[in-house]
């Protein structure tokens, strides 16, 4: 058994090398043990996301120019600023927002840029540029907005009875604790009041003591010190010494002496309140409990929460990261955490990635069941028993790659994996069909025939795989952030194909000399009733012309026919369907110049409406700010979101797998109550659903440019209460030209104030301390973990319009107390409205997103009719791809419509790539130009099968379908290659053109059926997934169509050519 | 050898069966109802000089450290909502924001009352009365 040597007729090709090699080798058995160790060690160990991880470098540069108006700050800083990093490698876009004594710059970078080296590109580029800045500006701070800053686990502690200073400390507490579990990162807390010593001044006692704020705050400020001041030596001991009287309580603070009144001191308790706890309220977060929830309620429907948000680093496994944060919080439960704390897991993004990476497995199960049931039906229990085995070799030895490159296992790989399944079953498919051929023959030599069976159709199958290789690895040059997205698709089926060609020609040769038994004249030899059926077909088509014609042009029109199916909307195009989330967002902007009460009342609305769902387990509400950041909200700029108008609701639901409805359902259901309430408060109200891919600032997206900026302004505005407004499906439309609010200017009269010898600045001073506060040191106390900050201000109700600055005085040098009243002259005047900015140049957007449907086809109709409509007398031209010319007014649709419109550009590109790789490997391997052409003709065939199966099942054709009819490229050029062969083969054996060309379809036909009854069956279990059931439909509509048809289409087409070549190219006589 | 084809499928049943079912979710808290004196704001009888709402004292919650008062919503239930207090007196806070001076207050005693807790009036009185108090 030891010397293999078959002595074949010829030289072995590579295929049958390796089939000899390792038909009898121990090393086979090894390599089949290593492979199911690797994968089972690689599903264990690899990071497991919900989504391929993207790349996407970007920050936020915040430039503080105090008192400059949004116009100052554009010219001075934003613009300045933004030529400075256009002129950097890898900048994708800038984009600048200039408002009242603020700029910032989003500088966005190409996706897959270096993170850390972007970001150090970045640092130095500013830093180098400092002395540019104009004067009165603040250093910048550079706030890098990074994936992997998104917190994984959000934990909420509710309480409505403790306070919020100390719910705050128990969170903060929690957080230490859990900070340091390994692999996690940034940690903070959202929610629950700072604890702050409130000095609240009585201006009447001020005045009384002749005390003022400048002179609380100067003795504060130096009374609170302590300093490190050298050290005793003495008795052969040493001994350090601080000076000073540390203020370590409010207690402390009060007993401040802040002055001399009739040779008394005036302690600061005597002019102020001193109190330690919660500072004025700025922003309010509460949860609320749905009738999903299924803990223990508390009585309160909705009650004040502090959020626990913790990121995880990066490169680590969200799974393991995530399981232990929560088993250390358990730990915590009952001893940091008191029991009356109400703790709830709001974000478990380990949980979820785990859910969805496992749901799929179970699907890929199922899967592989499907298929192995179709082989046991097709070839017998042996040798279906010999392909299952190598099915879970292929996939683990994917598995093990993807760990080995750093890749982690996401939706994506494993949706590769289920695409995959159906081809790689193939190559095994065919090497055993072949063996089992040749075993038929009694008494030969096993493992000599062996060979001699990989050896013969060696050829041809490494010609089918790499022709499925070449079709999926255009994918990879898929730009922006769909290429990473995407890519573990183009990345694992190829390593998945050549795994199984070498496994195809190892493990299963091994396994079928051992197993395979040649049983003489097996069942399936013979002519079934369907090779009957179809030889008579092909019969009629081949000997009767008008036959032939009539086919021929019955396809060319059912091609037609389908071709219109797009253009008369029976197949819609979108670029990614929604997801079936397990939360959603419903994010909340009141009017300009609202109350943080007035958007907590349409907050608490908001939370009645979605408690009123079933499947609604917490609700979070957020006022004053936004809640714990998701990915989707850090690209669309949320983290700049604050301030009294800006609210947030972010619901989460039950699991998937335990609700009927989906997310979309849902939301759907919801929409027109919130609605109506956005129609009564006149509150910006906007549902965010977590896109599948990619996410995009909104979904339609309109930037207006144009010469004059105010102008702008109004065409956007006009554009948003006109054409968008009247635009069926469309939700939220909003714009960023804002509703008018005024302002109070509080002018310093320079007169009257060097009169009084007063300076401007020590007024403004003055009044900022009166109006806001001013926060001056900390009080030093030894267990907290949050500084302490000691902050003045005057009770409330003092200040509470233009009208009580009389109430405030400034000193002048001589000791008079001056009324701020006059010196000041009250202005009421509209506020500036901010400045936006998209790669220096000005632009107002129209964004809108959909309460149904594509996106692409209200733009196209928006775009038709602003074609032949003018808006505010001005003609928009109108650009998707290039930027508009800054001469004109001018809008650029950008949104998910631009992506969607790169994404197909991209896919359709990487489609033409493949067809012209197939090409030319067809062309090399028949040595003929014709030939390949026939061999492709089945591509186009798919189009038959493909859109009528979207319209079938009401589906949108989305990217994922395009990379369906991309994979199908490669399956069917495999299919008509095989017949092609055959009818080759046949010819050299002798046999007449009709002869050989009804023949060979009647042998390929089984085995054609199997190939396209794995694909379909194998993919049939994502025709579900609302994401990827595109890409199964496309894949099982394109092989049943193409199939079916390539059987006739593809012997007819070689039928015609070869008659017409073997009359020298004399046009056909047709008897 | 017929082993190995039954493994995926015994793998199949393995993940069926641990299977996840759903928690039964926890049934709708115990908030018994309560019988409360009521009062209905009114403007501009309830305004000060300013034109805010003013509302006697001992109206005023506090939830966690959030300040407010407690709505009589429209299906009989004090539901929390958040105010910014103003000038205080002895008997009288003004609200500075967060009321419209149309609404129904749930007035003291608090015990038993939670936000969403269903509350019968008992009897509601309009303004002037906590001017008095």
């Amino acid at each position: 058994m030891a010397a293999v040597d078959p002595q074949p007729e010829g030289p072995l090709n590579i295929s049958g090398r390796l089939t000899r090699y390792f038909i009898d080798s121990k090393i086979t058995v090894l390599v089949l043990v290593v492979a199911v160790l690797a994968g089972l060690v690689a599903l264990r160990t690899t990071p497991r996301t919900e989504n391929p991880q993207i790349v996407v470098p970007a920050a936020n540069i915040i430039v503080a120019k105090p008192g400059a108006s949004p116009r100052e700050v554009k010219n001075l800083v934003v613009d300045p600023l933004q030529a400075i990093l256009r002129g950097m490698r890898g900048i994708h876009h800038t984009y600048g927002l200039a408002l009242d004594s603020m700029g910032v710059v989003t500088v966005k970078f190409q996706v897959g840029e270096n993170r850390v080296a972007s970001l150090v590109r970045l640092y130095n580029k500013i830093m180098s540029n400092m002395s540019r800045m104009p004067p009165g500006t603040r250093q910048p701070v550079i706030q890098p907005l990074d994936v992997n800053q998104v917190p994984i686990v959000t934990i909420s502690l509710a309480s409505a009875d403790m306070s919020g200073v100390r719910l705050r400390a128990i969170a903060t507490n929690v957080m230490h604790h859990l900070r340091r579990v390994p692999g996690t990162s940034r940690a903070y807390l959202i929610g629950g009041q700072r604890r702050e010593i409130n000095v609240v001044l009585h201006p009447r006692l001020m005045r009384r003591y002749n005390v003022t704020l400048d002179d609380i705050r100067r003795i504060v400020e130096a009374t609170n010190v302590e300093i490190p001041s050298g050290h005793f030596t003495n008795h052969n001991r040493r001994a350090t010494i601080h000076a000073g009287t540390m203020l370590r309580s409010a207690k402390d603070v009060g007993r401040v002496v802040v002055s001399l009144y009739n040779h008394r001191p005036v302690y600061l308790r005597d002019v102020a309140t001193v109190t330690d706890g919660a500072g004025r309220i700025k922003t309010v977060h509460q949860i609320g409990f749905g009738p999903a929830y299924a803990h223990t309620r508390p009585r309160n429907l909705e009650a004040p929460e502090v959020t626990i948000a913790i990121a995880k680093r990066a490169g680590t496994n969200a799974v393991s990261v995530a399981d232990a944060v929560l088993r250390k919080l358990r730990a915590l439960q009952g001893t940091v955490i008191p029991d009356t704390v109400h703790v709830n897991v709001t974000r478990d993004d380990g949980q979820r990635a785990n859910s969805a990476v496992n749901t799929l497995i179970e699907h890929l199960f199922i899967a592989v069941a499907t298929v192995v049931v179709l082989l046991v039906v097709f070839l017998g229990w042996r040798a279906a028993a010999i392909v299952t085995i190598t099915i879970p070799v292929i996939l683990f030895v994917t598995l093990a790659v993807d760990d080995f490159e750093g890749q982690t296992i996401n939706r994506i790989t494993l949706f590769a994996l289920i695409l995959s399944l159906g081809l790689l079953v193939d190559d095994s498919i065919v090497v055993i069909e072949n063996i089992f051929r040749h075993y038929a023959k009694a008494g030969v030599d096993r493992v000599r025939e062996a060979v001699l069976a990989v050896n013969e159709i060696g050829r041809p199958t490494n010609l089918a795989t790499l022709a499925v290789i070449v079709a999926f690895l255009p994918m990879l040059s898929v730009t922006g952030m769909m290429g990473p997205y995407m890519a573990p698709i183009p990345k694992n089926v190829p390593i998945a194909m050549i795994t199984s060609l070498f496994v195809a020609y190892t493990v299963a040769p091994w396994a079928a000399r051992r197993w395979l038994k040649g049983h003489v004249g097996g069942g399936h030899e013979g002519p079934g009733a369907l090779q009957r059926g179809y030889a008579r077909i092909m019969h009629v088509l081949l000997s009767r012309p008008w036959a032939r014609r009539g086919f021929l042009a019955a396809i060319i029109l059912l091609f037609a026919g389908v071709l219109a199916m797009p253009v008369l909307r029976v197949v819609n195009f979108k670029m990614l369907p929604r997801n079936n989330n397990n939360s959603f967002d419903i994010t909340v902007r009141t009017r300009a110049g609202s109350t943080l009460e007035d958007t907590d009342r349409v907050i608490a609305a908001l939370g009645d409406i979605v408690r009123a769902n079933r499947y609604v387990t917490t609700y979070d509400l957020s006022a004053g700010a936004m809640g714990a950041i998701n990915f989707s909200g850090l690209l669309r700029g949320e983290t700049l979101k604050r301030g009294p108008t800006v609210g947030e609701v972010q619901v989460h639901l039950v699991r998937k797998s335990e609700r009927r409805a989906s997310s979309i359902a849902i939301v759907r259901s919801l929409r027109p109550a919130i609605d109506r309430l956005a129609a009564r408060t006149g509150a910006m109200i906007k549902i965010v659903q977590h896109p599948p891919g990619p996410p995009v600032r909104a979904t339609i997206m309109a930037e207006v440019f144009g010469p004059s900026y105010h102008k702008v302004g109004t065409i956007a505005n006009d554009l948003r209460y006109g054409l968008f407004a009247h635009t069926p499906h469309l939700a939220g439309v909003d714009s960023t030209v804002p509703h008018p609010s005024t302002q109070y200017i509080i002018k310093v009269d320079r007169k009257e104030a060097a009169l009084h010898g007063v300076s401007a600045a020590q007024a403004a001073q003055t009044l900022k301390g009166f109006l806001s506060g001013i926060s001056d040191g900390t009080v030093h106390i030894p267990h907290a973990k949050e500084p302490v900050p000691i902050r003045f201000r005057v009770p409330i109700a003092d200040h509470i319009g233009p009208n009580d600055l009389g109430k405030i005085f400034v000193t002048s040098p001589e000791g008079r107390e001056i009324p701020l009243s006059a010196i000041v002259r009250v202005i009421k005047r509209p506020a500036p409205a901010p400045i936006y900015q998209k790669d220096g140049r000005d632009v107002e957007y129209v964004t809108a997103g959909m309460s149904r449907g594509s996106p692409v086809y209200p733009v196209l109709h928006m775009w038709q009719y602003l074609k032949h409509h003018k808006v505010d007398g001005v003609h928009l031209t109108q650009d998707f791809m290039k930027d508009p010319s800054s001469l004109h007014y001018g809008l650029r649709w950008s949104g998910e419509m631009r992506l969607t419109l790169n994404v197909f550009r991209d896919l359709g590109s990487a489609f033409g790539i493949a067809i012209l790789l197939i090409y030319v490997i067809l062309v090399g391997y028949y040595r003929s130009f014709a030939i390949p052409i026939i061999v492709m003709g089945s591509i186009p065939l798919t189009i038959i099968g493909v859109f009528p199966g979207h319209a079938a099942l009401g589906q949108y054709f989305t990217a994922t379908s395009m990379i369906g009819v991309i994979a199908l490229a490669g399956v069917v050029v495999r299919n008509s290659l095989l017949l092609i062969d055959f009818i080759l083969d046949y010819r050299r054996a002798g046999h007449g053109l009709i002869e050989a060309v009804v023949q060979a379809g009647t042998v390929r036909l089984r085995p054609i059926m199997l190939t396209a009854l794995a694909i379909i069956l194998g993919t049939a279990i994502m025709v579900m997934d609302p994401v990827f059931g595109g890409l199964a439909i496309s894949l099982i509509f394109g092989t049943l169509a193409s199939t079916v048809l390539t059987l006739f289409v593809i012997p007819l087409g070689y039928f015609a050519y070869a008659s017409f070549s073997e009359r020298g190219g004399r046009a056909p006589r047709w008897h | 050898m017929n082993g190995a084809r039954f493994w995926p499928l015994a793998a199949m049943l393995l993940l069926a069966a641990c299977g996840h079912t759903a928690p039964p979710p926890a049934p709708p808290a115990v908030r018994p109802a309560v019988t409360r004196a009521t009062l209905r704001l009114h403007t501009p009888a309830d305004l000060d000089a300013h034109g805010d709402v003013v509302i006697p004292r001992d109206a005023l919650v506090h939830q966690g450290s959030l300040p407010g008062v407690f709505v009589l919503s429209p299906h009989g239930r004090a539901r929390f909502r958040l105010v910014k207090i103003g000038a205080t007196t002895a008997g009288t806070a003004q609200i500075l924001s967060g009321l419209d001076g149309n609404e129904t207050l749930v007035l003291p005693p608090f015990s038993g009352v939670y936000d969403g807790t269903p509350v019968h009036p008992l009897a509601t009185t309009t303004r002037g009365q906590h001017g008095s108090r």
